[in-house]
């Protein structure tokens, strides 16, 4: 047992009404400390119910989970494990339940009996972490959608989690607010040393993952780096995915017989390779 | 109901703003029960002056108090008109069947004056206290309620996200409505049936969206380790200072006048 | 040979609240026109004033300055706010919100009863309607949109609002929180609706999918309209682009990389097929054609 990652071993899930098909089936994998994960799926794959097996809000039908060492079974571990592990959700609005962001931040931190000056420390960092001094105190209701979602990222991190679940927290976003939400992650997740495990649909987003899981019909499907997953052109598209379109230009490239190098994610880099031949 | 900004918190930095929520709420209580035992028209206009005092104090701007006056203004005439017409006196007015009266005349006044009074001092209240400070404090006078198992901390969640979620309640409403509306529903046509029946149509889906933002909301705290106990962080941040205690007594000599006034 | 307008504004303002202190001056001198059969999308950040010159165009708002004649009606006409609804058919941002009758039929019905139609016509309508959204209307007439899924939920509500037979469509946001499979037949919708003659109007942020669908883009700033013309106008301006984070797709952002690194590259491409041949050409050495 890893008392630095997340690992799930055998977990299959099951909601009692409906048919006899499992949200997820027999899933077994590792998140260790400080990676930065992306898994990719349609709806329906059962992305949103693996996330909320993270922190226990959902409790699998069979198999286990442990984080840090820690089993996810034992009830007097849960505060302890909500707190290392944070969850950002879909929808800005229904995650913000204080009348002002400035006690929405502190809302976390009073719930784990942190002292007042613990609690205040933490505020400030999580403001100044996510650019929100001006906002502190904005009434949540007047804030755009990305401004609430930061709000909400915020208060997750004045937990101080080891590591952010966070379900397709950009699909209700506009592409400035989505493109600054993905650059604070990337932050958070090279300076902060916290995990981020990034669920959406939209392969776009999952741009800094340095690891991807595909998900399919509560299975998984494929998984490896960007390079890897993404050049299982057909097998993505058997699911309904397509390769977001930087990748797709270097299947291209690579079929007309020029090799890429494997390290190349970015667009300069490949301008850069191309330049260089 | 669009942009109902009724009592919206504004932020400042004045001596009202800065008074403990617990003072504010007990002053309000004290001037809502003075202006409820008295009628005397001098009293009331001591009332009304110290409340315009507090404004200014407040610098939430008269522009922005009478704005929202405006919204209740029919009230305000249905009520005044009511006590024109019902009190018993010298008749001073005929309208068919309806008669005015000198003394509802002046009782209307009267009741205008404290409705004004009211809804001003309430209005400030609501101005000057952010409502997670106002809620704390109702909940820091209710703890005594405890003791006959009254379940205060969870009712003064339940009002910490009702004042959250209401303008986006509100907002949400007014989305379904246009959207009806561009389906061709009436809402102010001649048909009152049909205007009542449409509105289900704004009901059920804010019902239906309702029951589901519940869940994510209760998910949401989940998250964060919520656990209905009490909130002492919260409570100790506040501190009765040396000028809410010259407020409240203030407001007490103020209403022992009001009882001096009425009885004698 | 003249061709009426469609839309037609002219000075076009709009004020929240005038007069009071929460007055707000949503919508600036707006001016355009568009023929019938266009399709036009617009862009802005938010507050821009997107939405409101949405609600004018279907006759939710009614101008506070200037004019507008919105498929022949005046906005100074009372007919304005009573009868431009069924003209303008206005597909919000995530209509199934609105969804509220318990089967489908009646939901997608609920417009053309208001309509005042006929039970057979309504029926036509409607099966029709489902039928332009790719909603099976035997299978699906009968079921409760709360067991649909949210793609479906979503086409049922566009269906609603194509049951109107409107001239104008406007979509805001028509593909806010849809995955691939989602969108793609939101957009196919669209197509079919454009391919019909109707005059289209998309409400977006998403440049790079929406320029395959519009002729013409209008971006709005501040209640004003900050840049008009076709799509191809846009593309030429990257100033703009990056002001307002338009993404470019992948493949055009390397060609437009590689010529600013001093490269021969053709600029006209248009599709990632043809970036890639224009690329490998380059790698291979050969001259570009």
């Amino acid at each position: 047992m890893d008392k630095h990652a997340i690992e799930l071993i055998n977990v299959t899930k099951k909601y009692q009404c409906g048919d006899d098909i499992p949200a997820l089936k027999d899933i077994t994998l590792t998140i260790r400390q400080g990676e930065y994960i992306g898994i990719l799926g349609m709806n329906g794959s059962g992305k949103s119910t693996l996330a909320r097996l993270f922190n226990s809000l959902v409790k699998p039908s069979a198999g286990k989970i442990y984080i840090n060492g820690m089993d996810l079974d034992s009830p007097e571990k849960l505060t302890e494990i909500r707190q290392l592990v944070g969850i950002v959700f879909q929808n800005p609005d229904d995650q913000l339940v204080c009348p002002v962001v400035e006690e929405e931040i502190a809302f976390g931190p009073e719930n784990l009996g942190l002292p007042v000056s613990e609690v205040n420390n933490r505020l400030t960092w999580a403001l100044q972490i996510m650019n929100l001094e001006e906002l502190k105190y904005h009434a949540p209701h007047f804030l755009s959608g990305g401004q609430k979602q930061k709000v909400a990222l915020a208060s997750v991190l004045a937990m101080l989690p080891k590591y952010l679940i966070l379900d397709e927290p950009t699909s209700m976003l506009d592409p400035t607010s989505r493109y600054e939400l993905l650059e604070h992650l990337r932050k958070i997740n090279s300076r902060n040393g916290i995990t981020v495990v990034l669920i959406s649909h939209n392969p776009e987003d999952l741009f800094y993952a340095d690891r991807l899981i595909v998900l399919d019909h509560g299975s998984i499907y494929l998984q490896g780096n960007p390079r890897e997953v993404y050049a299982e052109v057909e097998k993505l598209a058997a699911i309904g995915l397509e390769p977001p379109d930087f990748y797709q230009l270097i299947v291209r490239l690579e079929e007309n017989g020029h090799k890429i190098d494997d390290n190349i994610n970015t667009i300069p880099e490949l301008v850069e390779c191309i330049c260089r031949k | 109901m669009k942009d109902m900004k009724l009592g919206q918190y504004i932020h400042g930095n004045s001596t009202i703003h800065l008074l403990d929520p617990r003072t504010k709420i007990v002053c309000c209580t004290l001037a809502v029960i003075a202006v409820l035992i008295s009628y005397q028209w001098y009293y009331l206009l001591l009332l009304a002056a110290l409340v315009m005092i507090g404004i200014k104090c407040s610098g939430v701007g008269f522009k922005l108090i009478f704005h929202n006056l405006r919204s209740i203004r029919y009230f305000l005439l249905v009520s005044f008109v009511f006590q024109a017409i019902l009190t018993t006196g010298q008749p001073v007015w005929h309208i068919g069947i309806i008669t005015v009266t000198d003394k509802g005349l002046i009782l209307g006044t009267v009741n205008l004056l404290r409705l004004i009074i009211l809804f001003f001092g309430s209005f400030l209240l609501l101005m000057t206290t952010t409502p997670m400070k106002l809620a704390t404090g109702i909940e820091y006078l209710l703890l005594p309620l405890n003791k006959i198992k009254v379940p205060v901390q969870s009712l003064s969640t339940v009002l910490n996200i009702s004042f959250r979620f209401i303008p986006t309640l509100i907002e949400e409403a007014n989305n379904i409505k246009d959207a009806q509306i561009s389906r061709g529903a009436q809402f102010n046509g001649p048909k009152i049936i049909l205007n009542v029946k449409n509105y289900l149509a704004i009901l059920i889906p804010m019902l239906a969206s309702s029951l589901i933002r519940a869940e994510n909301v209760a998910e949401a705290m989940d998250s964060r380790c919520y656990s209905g106990h009490p909130n002492k962080v919260r409570m100790s941040s506040l501190r009765l200072k040396g000028i809410d205690v010259i407020v409240i007594c203030f407001m007490l000599i103020i209403l022992m006048i009001g009882i001096f006034v009425c009885f004698f | 040979m003249h061709m009426s307008k469609i839309i037609e504004l002219q000075d076009l303002g709009y004020t929240y609240l005038k007069g009071s202190p929460y007055e707000h001056q949503a919508l600036k001198k707006i001016n355009l026109s568009l023929n019938p059969g266009d399709c036009l999308g617009i862009f802005g950040p938010n507050g821009s004033g997107k939405s409101t010159l949405a609600k004018i165009l279907n006759g939710l708002l009614r101008p506070t300055s200037g004019k507008a004649v919105i498929c022949g009606i005046d906005s100074a006409s009372k007919h304005f706010n009573e009868h431009l609804w069924k003209k303008v058919g206005y597909v919000f941002q995530y209509p199934e919100k609105q969804l509220f009758k318990p089967n489908v039929y009646d939901e997608v019905a609920y417009g053309p009863r208001n309509l005042g139609l006929s039970e057979s016509d309504i029926k036509i309508r409607v099966l029709d309607a489902l039928e332009k959204v790719g909603v099976k209307p035997d299978l699906y007439k009968h079921l409760s949109p709360a067991n649909l899924s949210g793609g479906e939920r979503r086409r049922v509500a566009i269906a609603g609002i194509l049951a109107l037979n409107p001239e104008i469509i406007i979509l805001d946001e028509p593909v806010a929180g849809l995955d691939a499979i989602g969108r793609k037949m939101v957009y196919e919708i669209i197509k079919n609706r454009q391919e019909n003659g109707n005059t289209i109007i998309i409400i977006s942020h998403d440049l790079k999918e929406i320029m395959k669908l519009i002729d013409r883009i209008v971006i709005l700033d501040h209640g004003t309209i900050f840049f008009a013309g076709e799509v191809q106008d846009l593309l030429a301006v990257p100033k703009i682009l990056a002001h307002y984070k338009f993404e470019l797709p992948a493949y055009l952002q390397v060609v437009n990389a590689l010529v600013a690194k001093g490269i021969k590259v053709q600029t006209s491409l248009t599709s990632m097929t043809e970036v890639a041949s224009e690329i490998s050409r380059i790698l291979r050495g050969e001259s570009t054609s």
